[in-house]
Order: C-alpha cells, then structure tokens, then sequence
C-alpha cells in the first residue's frame, strides 16, 4: 500500500480531528523515533507543538514515508491534548463575541450595535471550527454554503420589513409594492349596472 | 454576487429611522442567553457537520441567533424606530460579511486557514467601513421631509 493509502487508512481509524492533516506536518516530527517507541514525553509536546502550529499551512507540502502506528499515536496523542482544548474554545470562543456585541449595543446604541450584531460573530467560530475539525476542502465549500445561508437571512430581514417604506431607498428606484388592497379597482356587478340603465 | 444582490434589495426597502436611536435597556439574563445560544450553535454544528456536509453546514452557520434576539429586545423596549436603525445597521454590516468569506473562500487553498481568515477579516472591515461612508453620504444627500411615507411592518 502506498503511503497515502496507508495515511488515508490511519485517518478513518484514529477518527481523530486532526487525522486528515498529519501528513501536512510530517517534516516536523522525528518519524524514526516514534516508530521505534523511543519519544520522550518532552519531544512529544514538541512535536504536538510543532504539528498543531503547522496544521494550517499550505497543504502543498509532499507526504513523508511514515508508519501508521506512528501515526496512529501521535493521532492520539493530539486527540488528548488539543480535543479538549478545542472544546473549550468551541464553548468560549463564540459566546465571548457575542457578549462583546451585547456590551457594544448597550454602550453606544442601536445603529452601532447593529453595526457589530452583523458581523460574523458566530459563523466565523463556527467557520474556524469546521476547518479544524473536517479540513480545508470542506471548509471551502461550508463558505460557499455560507453565502447561500445569508441569501435567505436577507430574504427574512425583506420579509420583516415589508411592505417598504417608498419615502425613502424605493422612491428612488421607482418601485411599488406589487399588489395593494388600496389600489385594487372595485368589483363592478353588470347585471345591476345594465338594470339600471334599462 | 447573488448574496450582495440580496442585501442591496434588502437595504432599499428599509427606510432611515426617523429619530436617533437611543441607548437599549436589556435585561440581566440577556446576555447570559446569548453567550448560551452562541456556544449551543457553535457545538451543534461542529458535532452534525459529518451528517449536515459542507453547504448544509455554512448554512445553518449563518442562522442570525445573535441578531434575531437583539432586534426583538430592541422593538419590544423601544419602539419602531429603534429596531429600524438596528436592523439597518445589521444588514449594511452584513456586506462585510459576504466580502469577509468570499475572500476566505478564495484564499482558503492557496494561503491556508490563518492568513485567509486575516483577509477575510480585513476585508470585512473595509467593506463595512466603505459601505457606511457611502451610506452616509446618501443619507446627508437626500435631507428626506420627517412624517412622509408609508407605514413599515415589524416584527
């Protein structure tokens, strides 16, 4: 089996978050030793180190011939130290945004909290945490999901808001609401109007 | 392009709120909420991404949790013309937004996850400092009579 095989292997058994990119940060790490078992605790936090600083760098680097039960250790290995750091960035990082938004509404008002309330503060965590955890392919096309997402969350704000307001935006652009009770023309019976003309 | 088109039709039909915007009044547990509901969005999908996919993902990820909860405080304490300039705002910031991951999606591949979500930062901040300058520029030019038009429905 070639080596990509046996990586892509090692991938769906470790089932780990970072197993998909390991080949990525494999220059980092001493591949000799660890197949060996002779690591230190001391070089396995550097290498962790060194391959979770790496985790996001171009994926153009070519895969080194490895083991997979190296790999397999060092998957968990990560699935112990970084899991639990990314869960607790996952329940701290949003949530921190968001009362920063909260904080900057009360403080200066409507119009500049919307001005923060809009920017991305749960989808780009979100977005972050798609890419750690599923890579860089799927976070590619989850932003492209995203800008789908915000047609329809602009189709709500339309929805909230109609019919517009003409004094302003629309008067402009000549547009009306398309059909108003106001400007329907009443219903005329012709059997009544033809009587009384006869 | 169809997400910029959106906004620009959302942003015409809301109208300029009429009096400036006060200071909103928000109860003790409103923040609480949405830390609560940020971190339960966060973890529910990360945790359904495998089922949900890539585009079903990225679009569930953009449910206004944080916004939805801020307009309807904002109307319920002050009125209209408080959770017009809210949702205003909201929708002018969202350009930043679009521009912010149509720039990551461009330089996901090409400069890896960190230096794309730093352009896509950048840009979202300049699309939105640009997009207020524009819009207030507009709004110094129209100079509108106050009472005229018709009624917006909120909410």
């Amino acid at each position: 089996m070639s080596t990509r095989g046996r990586l892509v292997q090692c991938d769906a058994t470790c089932r780990t978050s970072f197993g998909s990119r390991l080949e990525r940060s494999a220059e980092a790490l001493d591949w000799d030793r660890i197949s060996a078992n002779v690591i230190e605790p001391e070089e396995r936090r550097r290498a962790t180190r060194a391959y979770t600083l790496r985790f996001c760098r171009r994926p153009s680097e070519p895969p080194m011939d490895c083991d997979v039960a190296a790999l397999r250790e060092i998957a968990a290995l990560h699935r112990d130290v970084c899991g639990g750091m990314l869960l607790l960035l996952k329940l701290t990082l949003a949530p921190m945004l968001v009362a920063m938004a909260t904080l900057a509404t009360r403080r200066w008002g409507p119009s500049i909290g919307g001005i923060v309330v809009g920017l991305p503060l749960s989808t780009a965590p979100i977005f972050l945490f798609l890419a750690i955890d599923q890579g860089l392919d799927f976070a590619e096309r989850a932003a492209v999901g995203i800008l789908f997402g915000l047609v329809g969350v602009a189709a709500l704000r339309w929805r909230m808001c109609w019919p517009p307001d003409t004094s302003d935006g629309l008067s402009r652009l000549r547009l009306r609401p398309l059909r108003s009770s106001r400007h329907r023309p009443a219903r005329v019976n012709c059997r009544q109007v033809c009587s009384r003309q006869a | 392009m169809t997400a910029y088109a959106a906004l620009l039709m959302v942003v015409a039909f809301i109208r300029r709120p009429r009096l400036p915007a006060a200071k909103v009044p928000s109860p003790w547990w409103d923040i609480w909420f949405r830390m609560g509901a940020a971190a339960a969005l966060t973890l529910a999908i990360t945790a359904a991404a495998d089922r949900l996919g890539p585009l079903l993902s990225g679009i569930v990820g953009t449910y206004p949790v944080v916004t939805t909860v801020v307009t309807t405080f904002t109307h319920h304490h002050l009125g209209r013309e408080a959770a017009i300039a809210m949702m205003r705002s909201s929708v002018l910031a969202w350009f930043g937004f679009v521009s912010c991951f149509l720039v990551i999606g461009m330089t996901l591949k090409s400069y890896g996850l960190a230096a794309s979500l730093c352009l896509g930062a950048l840009a979202a901040v300049a699309t939105t400092v640009a997009v207020f300058w524009i819009d207030r520029r507009m709004s110094a030019r129209a100079k509108l009579p106050a009472g005229k038009g018709a009624q917006v429905r909120l909410l």
